[in-house]
């Protein structure tokens, strides 16, 4: 197998991860969670209990960064030509594949972004859960490799593509109205000008870029190709240089989520094999949804409704640790994402 | 005018499948991360001299391989 690099569009993908990486220490240092300035997952979760869909009252706020993101990666494809409304490969399956994965994340505190996070803050658990994710996305590169298909996603309404975008906009005006049903906890927030702002930079540059923080690897290993790794990487330096200016680097000091390294890996091994099999990370779901794709959208309500599920029945590390329940179900998920991928590789 | 051109699949099985028929059938190709520009199902595409696109879209053609989309580079 031949290495190579698309070296322009390594630029841009460097680009897009520094605005991630560097856009994520910023946001800490305004008041966002330590190690986690921009999580798609974790704010997904966030969201979800302050709609109510978990009784956490600590990771309740309707996180508008997520709105940003959405909106920015949706006017970068309108003015692109990019929003292809698009939907039906197993959508359903897509549902449930993004609540196993969140099961995953939830175990270990972190997506592939914020593992990358974790990473440039400096905490040591993070490397296991980088292992995992990698070992993750090579099991599942072996399934695409040997046909795995979800099914073909085909065109759908304008009014499908939308639908998402058009939930978003009201999570925001919910965030500034605060009706009486929504819980918007006091927990660590930066300013609201700050977050749209580096979600919506962000959301342009993902559509831009197409930036991926398991497609990398995924690439790697599939044909040798590193450019879409480039995003990744510069995540990770252009935190970790971040943090160092702003004085947030804590090396070898694990501060937020689990600091087991056999269950990190064997948690973020469900993340890379959930992500692999939705045909991208979380924050990949959330930019195609936003562009219209429908099977992203389900991939990301998924991941919501597991962290509502994570948060309720308590099969999240908690309290310093993970229940016995949280470990059943990461490896179920493991083992149900296996029999998925069985059940979908067909060799024509 | 662009020398390579792109082709894109409805899956990665079957962007490998056709680098790997088309390779044994001596054309200069190699499966790469699609470009930016290019929109793809599952984020890789085939890469092969403009020359040759219409000796690959046989041969994508015979194998039974459903073409998605053909660009320039």
């Amino acid at each position: 197998m031949r290495f190579k690099i698309a070296v322009k569009d390594a630029l841009w993908l460097a680009g897009a991860g520094t605005v991630a990486g560097a856009g994520a220490a910023v946001l800490t240092h305004f008041g966002n969670p330590v190690d986690g300035g921009i999580s798609i997952a974790c704010f997904s979760r966030d969201i979800a209990g302050a709609l109510g869909f978990h009784q956490v009252l600590e990771f309740s706020y309707l996180r508008p960064e997520i709105v940003a993101i959405i909106f920015g990666a949706l006017l970068a494809a309108l003015f692109t030509g990019g929003f292809r409304p698009s939907g039906g490969s197993s959508s359903v399956l897509r549902f449930f594949i993004g609540m196993i994965c969140s099961f995953g994340i939830f175990a270990f505190v972190g997506c592939p972004m914020r593992t990358g996070l974790r990473l440039a803050g400096g905490d040591p658990a993070a490397l296991a859960g980088l292992a995992g994710l990698i070992a993750g996305i090579g099991i599942g590169s072996v399934f695409l490799a040997n046909g795995f298909t979800l099914g073909r996603s085909t065109p759908t309404s304008r009014t499908s593509g939308l639908a998402f975008p058009f939930v978003a906009a009201l999570l925001l005006v919910l965030l500034l109205v605060h009706p009486f049903f929504i819980s918007l906890s006091h927990q660590r927030h930066a300013p609201l000008f700050a977050s749209l702002a580096a979600g919506a930079i962000l959301g342009i540059a993902g559509q831009r870029t197409k930036l991926c923080f398991i497609g990398g690897f995924r690439n790697l290993f599939l044909i040798g190709d590193l450019t879409l790794l480039t995003g990744f990487v510069f995540l990770v330096l252009s935190a970790l240089v971040a943090n160092v200016l702003l004085g947030q680097v804590h090396m070898g000091v694990h501060i937020i989520g689990s600091g087991d390294f056999i269950w990190s890996f064997i948690a973020l091994t469900v993340v890379g094999l959930a992500s692999a099999f939705l045909g991208g990370c979380p924050f990949r779901q959330l930019v195609l949804a936003s562009q219209g794709n429908t099977d992203g959208a389900m991939g990301i309500m998924g991941i919501m409704a597991g962290a509502a599920v994570s948060y309720n029945y308590y099969l999240a590390y908690m309290a310093d640790a993970l229940d016995k329940n949280g470990k059943i179900a990461v490896v179920s998920g493991l083992l149900l994402l296996l029999l998925i991928g069985i059940l979908h590789t067909k060799k024509t | 005018m662009v020398s390579r051109r792109v082709m894109t699949f409805h899956g990665t099985y079957y962007v490998l499948k056709a680098e790997k028929l088309l390779q044994k059938e001596g054309i200069s190709v190699e499966a790469i991360a699609a470009p930016r520009h290019i929109s793809s199902d599952c984020g890789i595409c085939i890469r092969f001299p403009r020359l040759d696109e219409e000796r690959v879209r046989g041969i994508c053609a015979s194998a039974g391989l459903e073409i998605s989309g053909v660009y320039d580079e």
